[in-house]
C-alpha cells in the first residue's frame, strides 16, 4: 500500500469520524487494517535485503563447499548430506511458514535457502555420480520443483530466481523445445499478479517487475531468433511499443517513473531501436539478403503490430499527448520496410527513419517545454544530438561544418536550460 | 491463483483450515523435492551395482565447472560408427548406441539406431551426422569428479601418460544409462596413480 495515501487517509480519518461519515469502529478496523503510517518501513526493506543476500550467501557457500568434492565421503555419505541439507531448510522453511507466516523477512529468506538446497542437492548426486547431464535438463528440474515454493513462501525472491532460471535455460535450445518458455513463465504469473493486485507499491513488487521485463526480452530473443532475422527489427518496435503501452494503459500513477520498468523499457527500447535504423547499413544489409521468411514470422509480426494498434485505441481517450509519437514507431518502421522493396539500396527508408527521429526529437523538446520538465527536455536534445553526431561521422562533411553545428546545438543546450530554470522559478514565484 | 487465496485468506483471518492445507500443500511439495535427488541416486546406483561394465580408451581435457566443482573431462577414441537403420538423423537427436566389446577388451560403439535394439548393451546419446556413413556419439559419460585438490595434479598425470600408457574409463552400462565406475591410467587406479607420482601430489 502506498504509504503516502495511508498518512493521507488517517489525516482524514478523524474529520470523517467527526462528521459521521464512518462509525469509530470502522475507523480503528482501517487503523488495523494498514498498520502504522509511520512504521519503520526503511529498517524493514534493510532486514528484508540483508536476510535474503544472508540466506543466498549461506546458500552459495554450501553449494561451494560441496563442490570442493571430498574425498573421504563415500557414495551414502554425499547422499546423506544432499538430503539432509535439503531437509534441514525444508524444516526451517516449514517452521517459518506454521509460526512466523506474517514475517516478510523471515519467508524470504528461509524460501531463498530452501530454493538454492534444491539446486545443491541436484548437483550433489550428479557429482556422486559424475553426471554430465545437461545444464538445461538440471536448470528443468531445479526450477519446477521451487516454483511450489513461489506460492506457498509467497516469496519474491524465489521469483526472481525463478525467472532468471528460467531465462537461462531458453538460452539452451533449439526447435520447437523453446517455446515450452512460455509455459515456464506463465506458471508463474499468476503469483506476478498477485503481487500486483494486493502489494503494487512494494519495492519487492517493482524488482519483480524489472526482472520478469528483462528475462522476457531475453527469452523472447531465444525463442523466436528463427523469426527475427529479416522482421526482427519491426517484431522488436512493435515489442517496444506493446511494453510501453503497457506502463501508460496499466502503470501511470506510479509515484516514479523508475519503479515500474515498462515505460523506462519501452521508451529507451523504442528511440535506440529508430536510432540503430537511421544507419543507411542496416537497410542495405536488410535488402542484400531478402529471402521468404517464415510464416510464422509473419504471423508474429501481425499478431504484434495488431497488439500495439489494440493498445493504441484503448489509449484513445487518454489525454497525454506526449507519448503518440512514440507509439508511431512500428508503423513508421512498417512504411520504411515497404519502401525498401521499391527502393533496394535503402536510401528511402534511411530518410525516413532520419526524418522520423529529427521530428521526435523535436516533439521531445516542445513536450517537455510544455510541461516544464527539463530532464524530457534534455532527453529530447540528446536524442538530437545523438542523430546529428551519428550522421556527421556518417557522411563527409568538413570539420568545420561539423564543428559549427556542434557549437550551435551546445549553444541551444544551454539556452533551453537557462530558459527553463527561469521560467519555473518564475512559475514557482507565482505560486 | 487458488494459491494465492489460500495465502490471502491464512494471512487475513489466521483461519487454521487454511494454514493446515497450506502446510499440507508445502509438505508434499518438500516430499517430492527430497524424492528428486533420492530416485536420481537411486537409479545411477543401480546402473552402478547391476550395470555391465566396459573399458573405454580415453584422452582427456580440463574445464572448470564453478558449480559441480572440479572434474576430468574425458574424450574417447571409439566415438563413431555406422547408422544401422537408414534414417536421416537431425543435429543433437537423441539415438540409441550399441556397445560391444573388441579382441583387447575395449568397447566400442558397434552401431547407432533411433530405435531401441533388443538385444545387447546400448547408451542414450546425442548423435551429430558427420558428412560421411558414420555418425558422432556425443557419450553421456564424460565427466570424473573430483576433490578440488587433487584434479589439476590428475589432469597433469593423465596428459603426461596420455602418449605413453593407455587412460581406461570402466563404465557400467544398463537400460541405456552408463556412470563411470572408476578410471585407469595405465594399470594402477587414478587415485593410486597419483599417490605413487614423485610429486607426492596426494600427500601435499
Amino acid at each position: 500500500m502506498n504509504k503516502k495515501a495511508v498518512i493521507w487517509l488517517y489525516q482524514q480519518l478523524p474529520e470523517l469520524v467527526a462528521k459521521g461519515v464512518i462509525p469509530p469502529e470502522s475507523a480503528d478496523k482501517l487503523k488495523e487494517h494498514y498498520g502504522a503510517a509511520t512504521d519503520n518501513a526503511g529498517t524493514r526493506t534493510v532486514l528484508l535485503i540483508f536476510g535474503v543476500i544472508g540466506a543466498l550467501l549461506i546458500g552459495l557457500g554450501i553449494v561451494l563447499i560441496l563442490a570442493h568434492n571430498w574425498a573421504q565421503l563415500t557414495r551414502l555419505h554425499r547422499l546423506m548430506i544432499a538430503v539432509g541439507l535439503l531437509v534441514t531448510a525444508q524444516i526451517i522453511a516449514g517452521s517459518v511458514l506454521w509460526f512466523r507466516q506474517g514475517s516478510l523477512v523471515w519467508r524470504e529468506a528461509a524460501a531463498t535457502l530452501l530454493m538454492l538446497m534444491v539446486g545443491a542437492s541436484l548437483t550433489l548426486v550428479g557429482q556422486t555420480y559424475h553426471l554430465v547431464e545437461d545444464t538445461d535438463a538440471f536448470l528443468l528440474t531445479w526450477m519446477l520443483l521451487s516454483l511450489p515454493l513461489l506460492y506457498l513462501m509467497n516469496s519474491a525472491a524465489v521469483a526472481v530466481l525463478y525467472f532468471v532460471g528460467i531465462t537461462v535455460w531458453s538460452g539452451g535450445h533449439y526447435g520447437l523445445s523453446k517455446q515450452f518458455i512460455w509455459v515456464l513463465f506463465g506458471l508463474a504469473l499468476p503469483y506476478y499478479r498477485g503481487l500486483l493486485v494486493n502489494s503494487r507499491q512494494a519495492n519487492t513488487t517493482g524488482i519483480l517487475s524489472w526482472v520478469i521485463t528483462i528475462c522476457f526480452y531475453f527469452a523472447f530473443g531465444t525463442a523466436f531468433s528463427n523469426y527475427l532475422d529479416r522482421l526482427g527489427l519491426l517484431i522488436y518496435s512493435a515489442l517496444f511499443a506493446i511494453t510501453y503501452l503497457i506502463g501508460v494503459l496499466w502503470f501511470n500513477q506510479e509515484e516514479s517513473s523508475w519503479r515500474m520498468p515498462f515505460k523506462t523499457v519501452g521508451l529507451t527500447g523504442s528511440i535506440g531501436l529508430t536510432f540503430i535504423l537511421t544507419f543507411k547499413d542496416v537497410w542495405s544489409h536488410l535488402a542484400s539478403g531478402w529471402r521468404a521468411e517464415p510464416l510464422l514470422a509473419y504471423g508474429l509480426t501481425a499478431v504484434l503490430l495488431s497488439l500495439v494498434i489494440v493498445g493504441n485505441i484503448l489509449l484513445r481517450n487518454r489525454s497525454e499527448q506526449g507519448i503518440r509519437p512514440f507509439l508511431l514507431i512500428p508503423a513508421v518502421i512498417s512504411a520504411s520496410y515497404l519502401v525498401l522493396f521499391y527502393d533496394i539500396s535503402g536510401t528511402g527508408a534511411t530518410i525516413i527513419l532520419n526524418g522520423y527521429m529529427l521530428w521526435l526529437s523535436v516533439s521531445i523538446i516542445t513536450n517537455g517545454v510544455r510541461n516544464q520538465r527539463i530532464g524530457v527536455v534534455n532527453l529530447g536534445m540528446m536524442t538530437i544530438v545523438a542523430l546529428i553526431v551519428a550522421r556527421f561521422f556518417d557522411i563527409d562533411v568538413s570539420f568545420v561544418v561539423r564543428g559549427i553545428v556542434f557549437v550551435l546545438v551546445g549553444l541551444g543546450f544551454l539556452a533551453a536550460n537557462v530558459v527553463l530554470l527561469r521560467r519555473k522559478a518564475g512559475w514557482q514565484n507565482e505560486k | 491463483m487458488r494459491l494465492m487465496s489460500f495465502y490471502c485468506a491464512a494471512k487475513r483471518g489466521g483461519r487454521m483450515k487454511n494454514k493446515k492445507w497450506l502446510f499440507g500443500l508445502f509438505i508434499t511439495v518438500a516430499v517430492l523435492q527430497v524424492a528428486m535427488p533420492l530416485y536420481m541416486a537411486w537409479r545411477w546406483e543401480d546402473v552402478l551395482q547391476t550395470g555391465r561394465q566396459f573399458y573405454w580408451q580415453t584422452a582427456p581435457v580440463d574445464p572448470y565447472d564453478a558449480f559441480k566443482g572440479r572434474y576430468v573431462e574425458l574424450r574417447f577414441k571409439e566415438n563413431s560408427a555406422p547408422i544401422s537403420d537408414n534414417t536421416e538423423l537431425t543435429a543433437e537427436q537423441m539415438v540409441y548406441a550399441s556397445v560391444a566389446e573388441n579382441m583387447e577388451g575395449n568397447a566400442y560403439i558397434s552401431g547407432v539406431s533411433v530405435t531401441c535394439p533388443e538385444t545387447g548393451y546400448y547408451v542414450k546419446a546425442k548423435a551429430y551426422g558427420n558428412g560421411r556413413n558414420t555418425v558422432h556419439v556425443s557419450l553421456p559419460f564424460t565427466r570424473y569428479y573430483l576433490p578440488e585438490d587433487l584434479a589439476p595434479a590428475a589432469e597433469a598425470a593423465y596428459r603426461e601418460s596420455a602418449g605413453k600408457q593407455t587412460s581406461v574409463a570402466v563404465v557400467r552400462i544398463k537400460d541405456g544409462y552408463g556412470v563411470i565406475e572408476q578410471l585407469y591410467i595405465g594399470d594402477k587406479t587414478l587415485l593410486e596413480f597419483l599417490q605413487q607420482s614423485p610429486q607426492g601430489l596426494v600427500g601435499r
